[in-house]
C-alpha cells in the first residue's frame, strides 16, 4: 500500500480526497466507511438558520448537474452543538465550510471554531446563489481579501479559500487571498449556468444556479493551472473529479489534493473507489501520493 | 400510529436485469436482491442507475414492489430518466443504491389506500404487503373517465393489479375524492397520489379528524440526505428533504391545488 498522504499548509490529509462541500453529509456513512475519506466536510454553515431556495432546486443539463440549493443551514450555534460531534465520531480530519453576507459574520463564525477540534476552515466566498444578492466576494480580490483579513484575525485555525470560476480575476483573487493570511485554495466552486423544460420555463426555481460536474472540469483545470503559476498556497482542485485521470489531471495542473462533488451525487462510493484507484497507481508506480504534488513554476 | 424508523445500512451494488416490462406506462425491473434489500418493506424504494452510455447521470428512485430472493421494482415512465430506463434489456448491469426511506405502518386494523396511477408503486406496495399479512385493505383507486364515463385502459390495468392483491377496490373520478372520502369515512388512510388529489384529501381528514400517512415525491438526487434538493413545503413553514421519510404524516405537508407531485 502506497502513502497516501498529503499535506496541505500544516495541514496532513491520510489521502488526497476529499468531499466538495455542500454534496457531502452524515448520510453517506449509511453507505460507505467515511472514516477513510482524506477529510470530511460539512455542508457549508450560515451564522443563522435558513432554509434555501424552494424547489426546484437541481436539475441535470450537459451531462453535469445545475445546482440552486441555496445554502440551507441549521445555523452555527445548532451546527456546533447537534451537527459537528457526529463527525467527530469518524476519525477523519474535519473542515467545516462557513460562508456569510459580511467578514464581519465570516470572522464571527472562525472564532466560534476555536477548540473545537477541526482541522481547517473552509471560506466559501463563492457560492453565487445566496439569497442575499450582490457580487459573491471571490469575485473581487478586495472583498476577498476583506473577509480573509477578518477570518485570519479572528483565528489561528487555517483557512481554505473556496475560489468562484465566474471571477474573471481569479488569479488577483487568489494572491489577495495569499497576501491577507490564506492557508489554502480550493480551486474552484459551480459556474452559473441555466436550464430550460420544453415549455420555456427555467427548470429551477431560483432561475439560474451553480453547474457543476463533468462540464466543469476543462474550465477549473485550467484554472487550478493559472492559479498555481501565480501563487505558492497549495491547492485543491475541485470540479468534475470522478475518475483517476481526473484526479492525476489535477495533480498535473498543481494541485495537492482534489475534492469530489457531483460524482459522489451520482456513485455513493466514487470517494472510496477513487482512494483505492490512486493507492493501486501509486503502488505500481512505487510512489507516494506527495510526489504526485508537483507545483508549476512557469 | 408511529411512523416506522429508516434502515441505517444502504448498499451501493451493481446488478443485472433478470426481467424488464413495460405495461400500460408502467415499467418493471426484475432483479437479484442484494442480502441488505431482501427486508425491504412496502413504501421503501432504491435508487436505480442506467449504466449504458448516454444514460442519466443521477439515479432514479424506484419503488420496491417485491422484495426476497429478488427484487421487483416499479416505476411511473414520466421523464427523461425514466424513460431512458424503460429501454433496459435482460442481462443489463445497472447501479442500485438502497433500500431507502422509511416503510408504511403495518397496523392489523383496516386500512383505507387511496392513490392514481401517478403513484402506483408505492401504494400498490403497500396493498401487496397488507394482502400477503392477511390484513383488511380497502383501496380507492382514482381516474380520470372520458365524457363517456370510461376509464383509460391503463386505469382498468392497475385497479386489476390491486384487486389481485385482495384488497376491495374503488375506482373513483378524481373530481369526486373529496365526496369519496367522506362517504367511506376510513379509520386510516395510506396515500399516494397527485397534490390536487392530496390537498382534497387532506382536507376532508382534516375535518373529519382521521389519521394516515402519504408517501411524497420529489426529484431526488443523493437518497441519503446529503444534497438536499428533495425538499417539499409542510404547514408549520418548514421545507423539509423527503428522502429519507418520505412516508410523513398525512396532516404535515402542504400540497398544492393542481400539482402534480404528491
Amino acid at each position: 500500500m502506497a502513502d497516501l498522504s498529503v499535506t496541505i499548509g500544516s495541514v496532513r490529509l491520510p489521502n488526497p480526497v476529499i468531499p466538495a462541500s455542500g454534496t457531502f453529509g452524515i448520510g453517506h456513512a449509511r453507505v460507505m466507511d467515511i472514516s477513510r475519506l482524506g477529510a470530511l466536510v460539512p455542508k457549508t454553515v450560515m451564522p443563522e438558520a435558513r432554509t434555501g431556495h424552494p424547489p426546484p432546486r437541481l436539475t441535470e443539463a450537459a451531462g453535469g448537474l445545475i445546482n440552486a440549493i441555496g445554502i440551507p443551514s441549521v445555523g452555527i450555534e445548532a451546527f456546533l452543538a447537534d451537527v459537528l460531534p457526529a463527525y467527530r465520531a469518524f476519525g477523519a480530519p474535519i473542515v467545516v465550510s462557513v460562508s456569510a453576507d459580511t467578514a464581519e459574520a465570516f470572522a464571527m463564525m472562525c472564532a466560534a471554531m476555536a477548540d473545537t477540534g477541526i482541522a481547517a476552515i473552509e471560506l466559501n466566498l463563492s457560492c453565487p446563489n445566496l439569497e442575499a444578492g450582490g457580487r459573491a466576494f471571490a469575485l473581487d480580490p478586495g472583498p476577498a481579501a476583506d473577509v480573509v483579513r477578518a477570518c485570519r484575525a479572528a483565528t489561528g485555525l487555517p483557512l481554505w479559500c473556496k475560489l468562484s470560476p465566474n471571477s474573471g480575476i481569479p488569479g488577483q483573487v487568489a494572491e489577495a487571498i495569499e497576501a491577507n493570511g490564506g492557508d489554502a485554495l480550493i480551486v474552484a466552486n459551480t459556474m452559473l449556468a441555466i436550464a430550460f423544460d420544453k415549455e420555456g420555463n427555467p427548470r429551477l426555481a431560483n432561475r439560474t444556479g451553480g453547474m457543476s460536474g463533468l462540464p466543469l472540469k476543462p474550465i477549473n483545470l485550467r484554472l487550478t493551472d493559472e492559479i498555481a503559476r501565480r501563487v505558492a498556497l497549495p491547492i485543491i482542485g475541485c470540479g468534475g473529479v470522478a475518475t483517476l485521470q481526473d484526479a492525476l489531471d489535477y495533480f498535473a495542473a498543481g494541485a495537492s489534493a482534489v475534492a469530489i462533488g457531483t460524482a459522489t451525487l451520482s456513485r455513493p462510493t466514487t470517494m472510496v473507489h477513487l482512494i483505492d484507484a490512486l493507492d493501486a497507481h501509486l503502488t505500481e508506480r512505487g510512489l507516494a501520493a506527495q510526489d504526485l504534488v508537483r507545483r508549476r513554476t512557469t | 400510529m408511529r411512523l416506522v424508523d429508516i434502515q441505517d445500512k444502504v448498499v451501493e451494488v451493481d446488478v443485472t436485469v433478470h426481467e424488464a416490462r413495460i405495461e400500460h406506462g408502467v415499467g418493471r425491473l426484475f432483479l437479484s436482491a442484494p442480502p441488505e434489500i431482501r427486508a425491504a418493506r412496502a413504501g421503501q424504494y432504491v435508487m436505480i442507475r442506467s449504466l449504458r452510455a448516454g444514460g442519466p447521470l443521477l439515479g432514479r428512485p424506484l419503488t420496491i414492489l417485491h422484495s426476497g430472493g429478488h427484487l421487483e421494482l416499479m416505476y411511473n415512465i414520466v421523464g427523461e430518466g425514466t424513460r431512458h430506463l424503460s429501454t433496459t434489456l435482460p442481462g443489463e448491469v445497472v447501479q442500485l443504491v438502497g433500500p431507502l426511506g422509511r416503510p408504511f405502518a403495518l397496523p392489523d386494523t383496516e386500512v383505507t389506500i387511496i392513490g392514481d396511477a401517478g403513484h402506483v408503486g408505492t401504494t400498490l406496495s403497500l396493498a401487496r404487503e397488507r394482502g400477503e399479512a392477511k390484513r383488511p385493505t380497502r383501496v380507492i383507486f382514482t381516474g380520470t373517465p372520458d365524457a363517456a364515463g370510461v376509464y383509460p385502459a391503463a386505469i382498468h390495468f392497475l385497479v386489476g393489479e390491486f384487486e389481485a392483491t385482495g384488497a376491495t377496490v374503488d375506482l373513483v373520478d378524481e373530481r369526486t375524492i373529496a365526496e369519496a372520502v367522506e362517504t367511506a369515512r376510513p379509520a386510516l388512510i395510506a396515500a399516494g397520489a397527485s397534490d390536487g388529489i392530496m390537498a382534497k384529501v387532506q382536507a376532508v381528514a382534516d375535518r373529519l379528524a382521521i389519521p394516515g400517512f402519504v408517501a411524497l415525491q420529489a426529484p431526488m438526487a443523493c437518497g441519503v440526505g446529503v444534497c438536499q434538493a428533495c425538499v417539499r413545503h409542510f404547514r408549520d413553514g418548514a421545507m423539509r428533504i423527503i428522502c429519507e421519510t418520505p412516508i410523513v404524516d398525512l396532516a404535515a405537508p402542504v400540497f398544492a391545488e393542481g400539482g402534480r407531485h404528491g
